[in-house]
C-alpha cells in the first residue's frame, strides 16, 4: 500500500475526501495531545485542546499553502492554541489548581518521584520556554524544523533555548531533582 | 572558557552535536572544573529522564469525536473539480513534462536564432551605402541621375526624369498634351526588364501597356508616370523616349545608363 503524504491528503481533504483527515488525525493525535498535555498539565483539557485543534485544522485546511510543510503547519496551530488557553487568567488559576492536585496525587517510586519532579518543573516554567523544550527534547525536531513551527530566526530558536535550559534547571534545583541535592 | 561557552557546549554535547574536537575541549574542561562536572551531571540527568518520559507518551483515540464535531461538507461541494487533479496527475507523467520541455526548448532556440539574426555586429554602415542591395535600389532620391529630359512644344509636353542603381533604373515621367499623343520607352530586353508601372496621376482617358522591350504611354491631358525597369547588367545601356501624334514623330531622345 503506497503511503500518501501529508500535503496529498490535505489536498484531497479540501477536495471533499474526509477520509484522508481521517488519516491525518492518526497520524498526528498523539503528538499533539502528548504535547498538549505536558503543556496544560491536565488529561481532560489536554483532550479538549487537541479536538478544538484539529478542528481549527480542519476549518483552516483551505487556506493551507501547499508550499509549507503540513506537520510544521499543525504544531503552529497547537502550539497558538495551547498558549492561548494558558495566557487566559481563569485558565492560570485552573492550571494552578490542577498542580496543586497532581502535586498532592505524587507518590509512588523513585523513578516516579523523579518524573513528577521534572514535570513539576517544566510545569513551573512560561509556556514558550516550555514549549520549545518539549519540541526539542521529548519529540526531537531540529532547530530548522522549530524554527519552521515557531516562525522564528533559527538564532532566536538557539537563543530562547537556552535561557529555556537555564530556568528549567533553576526550577528542578528548587524541586531537589538532582541526586547532589539529596 | 566563559560559563556560556561551557553550557553551550555541554548542551551540544547532549545533543551529540560535538566535533571531536569540541568534545576534547570538554573533556578537558569537566576534569578541571567542578562546577562544570557539576552541570553537565545534571544535564545528564535531565536528559535521562526526559528519555523516561518520552517512553510514557500517551496513547489516545480522539478520531471519532473529532470527526462527530466537524463541519463535513464545509469541502464536500468541491468535490467535483476533477479536472484540478487530472491537470496535476497529467502533469506529474514524464511524457507530458518532457514534452513540454522539448517544446519550451524549441521555443526558445528559436528566440535565440531569431535575435542572433539581427545585425549585432554594431556595424555603423548607413543604408544608402550598401550597394546592390533592393531597398537602395529603389530609392529614387539616392540613385544616380542619368538624365533629365525635356520636351515642350504647343501640342504637348513631356518631362522624363531617369535616375539608376545597380538594380533598377526608374523613370519619373510627366506627360501633358491636349490631344492624343502616344509615348515610348524602348529598351533592349536582354539588357532591361520591365518591373513597374505605377499611375501617380492618371485620368481615364490615358492606358499604359508594356512588352518585353517597350512601354507604351497613350496620354490625353495631365498625366504622371513612375516606370521602373529591371538593370540586368551593369554595362552602359541606351533607353529611347520617343513621342507621337497620329503616329507622326514629334520628337525622340535618349537616355544612357550604368554611365560609371
Amino acid at each position: 500500500m503506497i503511503t500518501k503524504d501529508d500535503n496529498e491528503l490535505v489536498y484531497e481533504v479540501i477536495h471533499g475526501n474526509i477520509s484522508s483527515f481521517e488519516i491525518l488525525i492518526e497520524r498526528y493525535q498523539k503528538t499533539i495531545f502528548n504535547i498538549v498535555l505536558r503543556m496544560v498539565n491536565d488529561e481532560e483539557t489536554a483532550r479538549d485542546l487537541t479536538q478544538d485543534i484539529f478542528i481549527r485544522v480542519y476549518e483552516k485546511m483551505g487556506s493551507f499553502k501547499f508550499s509549507y510543510r503540513f506537520f510544521s503547519w499543525i504544531y503552529r496551530i497547537a502550539a497558538n492554541e495551547t498558549i492561548n488557553y494558558l495566557k487566559s487568567a481563569q485558565r492560570i488559576e485552573l492550571h494552578k489548581l490542577t498542580e496543586k492536585l497532581v502535586n498532592e496525587a505524587d507518590s509512588g517510586s523513585e523513578r516516579e518521584e523523579t518524573i513528577q519532579k521534572l514535570r513539576k518543573g517544566l510545569r513551573q516554567i512560561r509556556p514558550d520556554l516550555r514549549l520549545l523544550l518539549l519540541l526539542k527534547y521529548f519529540f526531537g525536531l531540529s532547530y530548522e524544523e522549530m524554527a519552521e513551527v515557531l516562525q522564528l530566526p533559527e538564532k532566536k530558536i538557539k537563543a530562547r533555548l537556552f535561557t529555556a535550559r537555564e530556568v528549567l534547571r533553576e526550577e528542578l534545583l528548587k524541586n531537589d531533582f538532582f541526586d547532589h541535592d539529596r | 572558557m566563559t560559563d556560556k561557552k561551557i553550557k553551550d557546549l555541554i548542551y551540544r554535547s547532549l545533543e551529540k552535536e560535538l566535533t571531536p574536537e569540541e568534545q576534547q575541549n570538554l573533556d578537558r574542561c569537566l576534569a578541571t572544573h567542578p562546577g562544570a562536572a557539576r552541570l553537565y551531571k545534571e544535564w545528564d540527568q535531565i536528559s535521562d529522564q526526559v528519555n523516561r518520559e518520552k517512553e510514557n507518551l500517551v496513547n489516545i483515540d480522539l478520531k471519532q469525536a473529532i470527526l462527530s464535531r466537524i463541519d463535513m461538507k464545509k469541502y464536500a461541494q468541491q468535490e467535483a473539480k476533477p479536472e484540478i487533479r487530472i491537470t496535476t496527475a497529467l502533469w506529474h507523467r514524464p511524457q507530458v513534462r518532457y514534452g513540454f520541455y522539448f517544446l519550451m526548448g524549441v521555443f526558445a532556440g528559436f528566440l535565440l536564432f531569431s535575435f542572433l539574426k539581427v545585425d549585432i555586429t554594431g556595424s555603423k554602415v548607413q543604408t544608402q551605402d550598401m550597394k546592390g542591395t533592393l531597398y537602395d535600389s529603389r530609392s529614387f532620391d539616392d540613385m544616380k541621375v542619368a538624365d533629365n529630359i525635356l520636351y515642350e512644344s504647343p501640342l504637348a509636353r513631356a518631362v522624363f526624369a531617369v535616375r539608376y542603381s545597380t538594380k533598377i533604373v526608374e523613370a519619373r515621367i510627366d506627360l501633358s498634351s491636349l490631344y492624343p499623343i502616344k509615348t515610348t520607352v524602348e529598351f533592349d530586353f536582354n539588357n532591361f526588364e520591365v518591373l513597374n508601372v505605377q499611375n501617380v496621376s492618371v485620368n481615364d482617358q490615358t492606358t499604359a501597356m508594356a512588352a518585353s522591350n517597350f512601354l507604351q504611354i497613350n496620354n490625353v491631358g495631365d498625366n504622371k508616370f513612375i516606370v521602373q525597369l529591371y538593370n540586368k547588367n551593369s554595362l552602359q545601356h541606351n533607353i529611347d523616349f520617343k513621342i507621337y501624334q497620329n503616329d507622326l514623330p514629334l520628337y525622340q531622345n535618349s537616355v544612357t545608363v550604368n554611365k560609371e
